[in-house]
């Protein structure tokens, strides 16, 4: 499949109108890699605003549940690096969301990296994908409440600046620094 | 975005919200096309790793938006009123004294925490220096005894040496005068008679060729000290025989085991 087919399966981030206060943050990754578990901890996090978290195996997201759907401000493409399949399918997955989400909307997230003996998706696979879409990549793992905690505040960190909740910063500007940063 | 406005007017958030719906209306009109990144993927292959030039330009639309935004918006602008002035100020300056009072207290307690440490920096700098103090007068001491023992060492060797000998000319003069008092070469009669009792061909020997136990011993000691490794003396007719057998009988002295005319001195000093 070069071109999709169907423009109205595409993720877009602009299609919907916002919730007040809330923010919605999407995951995306194969059954097994722990979406629900990083979910808990996301929502357990306490914040100012809400937080809504969604949870799918692939994109496109079915059509059926269109209209109950809020605006997804967040996208968390999860991979597991133990798990071949699960990069495929976020490879799939890829094709069917708008570009505007990688101007600081969305991240990989790489699940299980302590376990170096049995690690099939090679970093240098997934970097070259995470460089080519300008996405950051957080590296971490479920195994501990601990480091489940720290990739949920990231993520929600990241959210809150794409949701516009954070007062005169903008993605563009945090992507702006970074590469400023990369460049010393 | 409606979400950021600020919802202490209840009104003036409807207002914001019908604004952003109107805004949201206009952008669905405009129907902006979707950035496929990955989809064109085929084509894409050899730039894998760099950023999509799609992105690039929506990425520079971006911030070309974001700037003329911030360029354009009015800089907000605290009332006139002097109540709203007062009001804002004294709520700053309040959250202002709080804040120096949070960060105060926590300079205080660094410095008393600091305090502490330099004082059980100095407790340890003080148990070292002591420490120093010892083990430098440990090293000192050695040397000036070093260069004070061998003297003293020597002295005394050269003391016990000096006491041995004369305790050892003591013995042997004492030795010497026990010897000729009580065992004295035998009087010419026994001598003769004892001499009667030969073969004439042996009657050769005199009694002034006799040789004394005090003799016989000198030599078993001498041979003994001077040749360790054959502490043995030959005996021939001039050793009165009774006290050969004297010596051998009491273990002072010892056969050779192969030569029945060689004698030994018994190592009873080992």
């Amino acid at each position: 499949m070069t071109e999709v087919e169907n423009e109205s399966l595409v993720l877009k981030p602009f299609d919907k109108l916002p919730l007040l206060h809330t923010a919605t943050i999407l995951l995306i990754g194969s059954e097994g890699v722990g979406k629900h578990d990083l979910a808990k901890s996301i929502v357990g996090i306490d914040t100012d605003v809400s937080y809504q978290v969604r949870t799918t195996v692939r994109l496109p997201l079915p059509s059926i549940k269109e209209t109950s759907r809020p605006r997804i401000d967040f996208v968390c493409f999860i991979v597991d690096l133990t798990n071949k399949e699960s990069f495929n399918n976020i490879e799939e997955s890829l094709k069917y969301i708008d570009g505007r989400y990688f101007l600081g909307r969305a991240c990989f997230v790489a699940l299980k990296v302590k376990n170096n003996a049995s690690r099939c998706v090679h970093l240098e696979v997934l970097t070259s994908l995470a460089d080519h879409c300008g996405v950051p990549i957080l590296y971490g793992g479920l195994e501990t409440d601990a480091e489940s905690m720290t990739l949920a505040r990231q993520i929600l960190t990241m959210t809150e600046i794409a949701a516009g909740f954070k007062k005169n910063v903008s993605p563009a500007l945090i992507d702006a620094t970074k590469i400023a940063f990369n460049l010393l | 975005m409606a979400s950021s406005g600020e919802s202490d007017i209840v009104a003036k958030t409807y207002a914001k919200m019908e604004e952003v719906e109107e805004t949201f209306g206009e952008l669905e009109k405009a129907s902006v096309p979707t950035i496929t990144v990955i989809g064109a993927l085929g084509e894409e292959d050899a730039s894998i790793s760099e950023l999509s030039p799609k992105l690039l330009t929506a990425r520079f639309k971006r911030i070309k938006a974001e700037l003329n935004i911030v360029e354009n918006s009015a800089v907000p602008i605290v009332s006139d009123d002097e109540d709203v002035q007062f009001e804002i100020f004294t709520k700053e300056l309040e959250k202002d004294i709080l804040e120096l009072q949070e960060t105060y207290s926590f300079v205080c307690g660094q410095n008393k925490d600091i305090d502490n440490m330099i004082k059980k920096e100095e407790d340890i700098l003080d148990q070292n220096k002591c420490v120093s103090e010892m083990l430098q007068n440990r090293i000192q001491s050695p040397e000036e005894e070093n260069a004070r023992v061998p003297d003293r060492k020597k002295e005394e060797i050269y003391q016990k040496i000096q006491n041995g000998e004369s305790y050892l000319k003591e013995v042997v003069k004492k030795l010497g005068s026990f010897v000729d008092k009580h065992f004295p070469l035998p009087s010419q009669e026994v001598f003769s008679e004892q001499m009667n009792k030969l073969r004439s061909a042996d009657r050769k020997l005199k009694l002034r060729d006799m040789i004394s136990l005090k003799q016989i011993l000198e030599s078993l000691m001498n041979k003994c000290v001077d040749e360790p490794s054959d502490p043995y003396i030959a005996i021939d007719h001039r050793f009165w025989p009774p006290y050969i057998e004297l010596l051998l009988r009491c273990q002072i002295a010892l056969r050779h085991p192969d030569n029945k005319d060689r004698i030994k001195l018994a190592p009873f000093y080992l």
